[in-house]
């Protein structure tokens, strides 16, 4: 397999991590009850951290320091799925983004964790218990707000829709797909996918909310390539604008 | 982060509380606290204490969630992984630092959702120097540094107070200030040290915050009514002016050594008296703010009411979950 | 852009909070208050479960996961929270500092007592005002007046203890055991919310050796 493939595979976990991670953050203290915003907080900082692990394994192939990285490129240089760059919107959207990002991320730190890439599967098999207790969290507040009242459940039912064909963005194919599958780094978007759908049916289920035919939506792609909404430029203009004042100081 | 500057009530209100206490009772009371002891929530108490508690651990609590708003201000903009992280984890310990002072409050028999109310109905106060706004970054890190610093000054002699309750809660909290106070001060070493620009904007939010961070302990001994029984009780541990000199005395140095000016020509330490000099706060100022009319306060309001609204349909859902079962207070 | 509040934060901003936003705020007549969860935490194993405060949640299962972050998302390991409904949750009186107050548990005091199934009870002894009620142990009985009598026996200490709690076993919610130790693998990687972290002395020695050069 080659450092590009490598490098492109690094890239597009390290994005979507930072910018849901920052996102996320925009709901600290100001979140709908005090511990909710304790630990939401958490979780936003666990997904910067997160993203931060990546870009140092990037830094260790060649790439420049992660500060730089993160702070200096423009939208189009991210490669990030459209789903995480979306605004916040109602607390209603964040739960259902967190909840289907991170069933798709503990699929996918699993099976990093077998990587033959001693690296990388280090850092997949570190981070998977912070997982574990995001998705504990997502499908513990889906479930509970789903059956709560209607207005809760048609809030939730309302965003899922809104959000699925974007989640499915997560698993667009990278151009270095077949490479990366048969190196055996990981079984590939596909297979993320397909178990993916199987894991969130049964919480959906549980919950009382309804899953459309899959074949009935699609998918958002082009975040992988550069290709974003209006919204990724301003959030990343807002997060470096106090780097940019002197990328070269020390803050 | 809080300072002094509480508002009590006044001392008829006081001596009218005290009148019908069982002078028995009230003598045991004061004399476990003379004793060193703590107060836990099942002890009897006098009515003056508890209503006095309540205020103050109150009042403290209002100050943390609303404290979490100006260096909020810049969450999302924070210069690199480290501030970023370390930005995020600061407001999120002021948020879970109301929790615990609601909690702690809650013991004295107030619910945390009827605390909140008073908050954004206006009935309850809130410390003023949120009422100030962070133009700039350096503005924020002058807040982990120093309001943090003044804040821990307050909370370290409040610690030693007699309510169990709140002595744990704040034991929990400045072990968790120890890290705003060095990441403030990190911030603000490396702006002070570092390029002209950098320079600039840390001297211009020291310029700024200067005169609110003097108003941050409250008025001065002088001014301000009688605590005589609060402190004999030990709710109220220090006066403003011990708090104020203390932060002068470990703080301007500090300041000073980063090449820093601060903006009080009249500050110096008297070398005979040990005491520091400075210009007379502006006190009809701080009234002002702190009856509404600051730079800040109605924004802070109306996004802690926004902030309820918006969350209003999840605890309307949630407390459906819970019908027929009691809300009680904390045990301890 | 008049119409809305305009902050310095971009985030409110995004709120579009309405310029006037009005002077009152209407009072709510049914408090959006959920119940009350003790919270018990283990920061290693070995070690007894401590009380660390409380959090309010609509159900148990919610109440754990703010628990976990409210109370322990700091320090260098965690290996268990427990939370339980504060209503289910017996206190027994609290006694001076130099008073036991298993010394005032009697026999008697199960006399009239309604008595269930044997089933197990948690035991917490608080030992001195001021301090957090700690895990002792459980024991197997058939109300909470005989769980407070059997652990007199059982856990009578030397040094006085000065209030008891006691909560029957299955009415916690406990997260602890291998199935959970890696939901806090990485606290010790969190150095950023840590102190320690911030060192910069070398960098004020430099600016002052500039300084007088």
């Amino acid at each position: 397999m080659t450092e590009e493939a490598l490098k492109d595979l690094l890239y597009k976990i390290a994005d979507d991590l930072l910018i849901l991670g920052h996102r996320n953050s925009e709901w600290t203290g100001v979140g709908p009850l005090l511990e909710e915003d304790i630990a939401f907080s958490s979780m936003a900082q666990d997904k910067v951290g997160q993203s931060l692990a990546f870009y140092n394994l990037l830094h260790e192939l060649g790439e420049q320091d992660p500060d730089t990285v993160a702070f200096t490129r423009n939208a189009d240089q991210f490669h990030n799925s459209q789903f995480v760059e979306l605004p916040i919107g109602e607390y209603d959207f964040s739960l259902i983004r967190h909840f289907l990002f991170d069933h798709a991320d503990y699929i996918r730190f699993s099976m990093l964790a077998d990587c033959p890439i001693e690296e990388l599967a280090q850092v997949a098999r570190k981070l998977k218990g912070e997982i574990k207790y995001h998705v504990m969290h997502a499908n513990t507040w889906i479930k509970q707000l789903a059956t709560a009242n209607e207005e809760a459940h048609d809030r939730l039912q309302k965003s899922l829709d809104e959000a699925l064909p974007y989640a499915l963005g997560v698993f667009e194919p990278s151009k270095f797909e077949k490479e990366i599958i048969d190196a055996g780094v990981y079984p590939g978007e596909k297979a993320i996918e397909e178990q993916w759908k199987e894991n969130i049916a049964i919480v959906l289920e549980q919950a009382g909310l309804k899953l459309p035919d899959w074949n009935t939506i699609k998918p958002v792609y082009g975040g992988r390539d550069g290709k974003h909404t209006e919204h990724l430029q301003p959030l990343v203009e807002e997060m470096s604008e106090v780097f940019r004042v002197d990328p070269s100081a020390d803050w | 982060m809080y300072g002094g500057g509480q508002v009590f009530e006044s001392s008829s209100v006081n001596n009218e509380l005290l009148k019908d206490e069982d002078p028995q009772k009230l003598a045991e009371f004061e004399a476990r606290i003379e004793r060193g002891e703590k107060i836990e929530p099942n002890d009897w108490m006098p009515k003056l204490y508890r209503k006095q508690l309540i205020r103050m651990i109150e009042q403290h609590g209002h100050s943390e969630i609303i404290g979490a708003l100006p260096e909020g201000t810049w969450i999302t903009r924070a210069p690199g992984f480290k501030r970023k992280l370390a930005l995020m984890a600061k407001v999120q310990d002021e948020v879970g630092h109301a929790q615990l002072l609601y909690g702690a409050a809650e013991t004295l028999g107030k619910s945390r959702e009827q605390m909140i109310e008073d908050l954004i109905t206006g009935k309850s106060k809130y410390s003023n120097i949120f009422n100030y706004p962070t133009f700039t970054w350096a503005d924020s890190c002058f807040i982990s540094w120093l309001v943090d610093a003044g804040a821990i000054v307050n909370q370290l002699a409040n610690a030693r107070g007699s309510y169990g309750p709140y002595c744990r809660a704040l034991d929990r909290i400045c072990a968790e200030e120890s890290f705003h106070l060095k990441y403030g001060h990190h911030c603000v070493i490396h702006l002070a040290t570092g390029t002209p620009k950098q320079r600039e904007m840390m001297q211009e939010a020291v310029d700024r915050w200067w005169p609110p961070m003097m108003h941050f302990f409250g008025p001065s001994d002088k001014m301000s009514t009688h605590t005589q029984i609060l402190t004999k009780w030990k709710v109220k541990m220090a006066t403003n002016d011990e708090c104020r000199q203390q932060f002068l005395d470990m703080y301007v140095p500090k300041i000073w050594e980063l090449g820093l000016t601060i903006p009080d020509e009249n500050l110096k330490k008297n070398s005979e008296t040990g005491e520091w000099e400075f210009t007379e706060p502006d006190w009809e100022e701080f009234k002002r703010v702190i009856n509404g009319d600051g730079p800040c306060n109605k924004e802070r309001l109306a996004v802690r009411r926004t902030a309820e609204e918006r969350g209003a349909w999840v605890r309307r859902a949630l407390t459906a979950k819970t019908k027929g079962e009691e809300y009680v207070a904390p045990l301890a | 852009m008049s119409d809305f509040l305009n902050s310095l934060d971009p985030r409110i901003n995004r709120l579009n909070i309405p310029a006037e936003f009005g002077t009152t705020f209407p009072s709510k007549e049914n408090k959006d208050q959920f119940v009350t969860f003790e919270v018990f935490v283990q920061p290693t194993e070995n070690k007894p479960y401590q009380h660390e405060g409380i959090v309010h949640a609509p159900t148990i299962d919610m109440a754990f996961l703010f628990a976990k972050e409210q109370f322990s998302r700091r320090g260098m390991s965690c290996s268990g929270v427990w939370v339980v409904n504060t209503n289910n949750v017996k206190v027994s009186p609290i006694t001076e500092n130099d008073e036991d107050i298993y010394d005032f548990i009697h026999e008697e005091i199960m006399e009239g007592a309604e008595k269930g199934n044997s089933e197990k009870y948690e035991i917490f002894h608080l030992r001195k005002r001021g301090k957090q009620h700690a895990h002792v142990g459980n024991l197997e009985a058939s109300c909470f007046e005989e769980a407070l009598f059997k652990a007199k026996n059982q856990f009578q200490e030397e040094k006085s203890v000065l209030n008891i709690w006691v909560a029957k076993s299955e009415d916690f919610m406990k997260i602890e055991g291998e199935d959970f130790a890696d939901i806090w693998e990485t606290l010790p990687d969190k150095r950023y919310r840590d102190a320690m972290d911030y060192k910069a002395t070398d960098k004020i020695k430099k600016f002052k050796a500039e300084q007088k050069a």
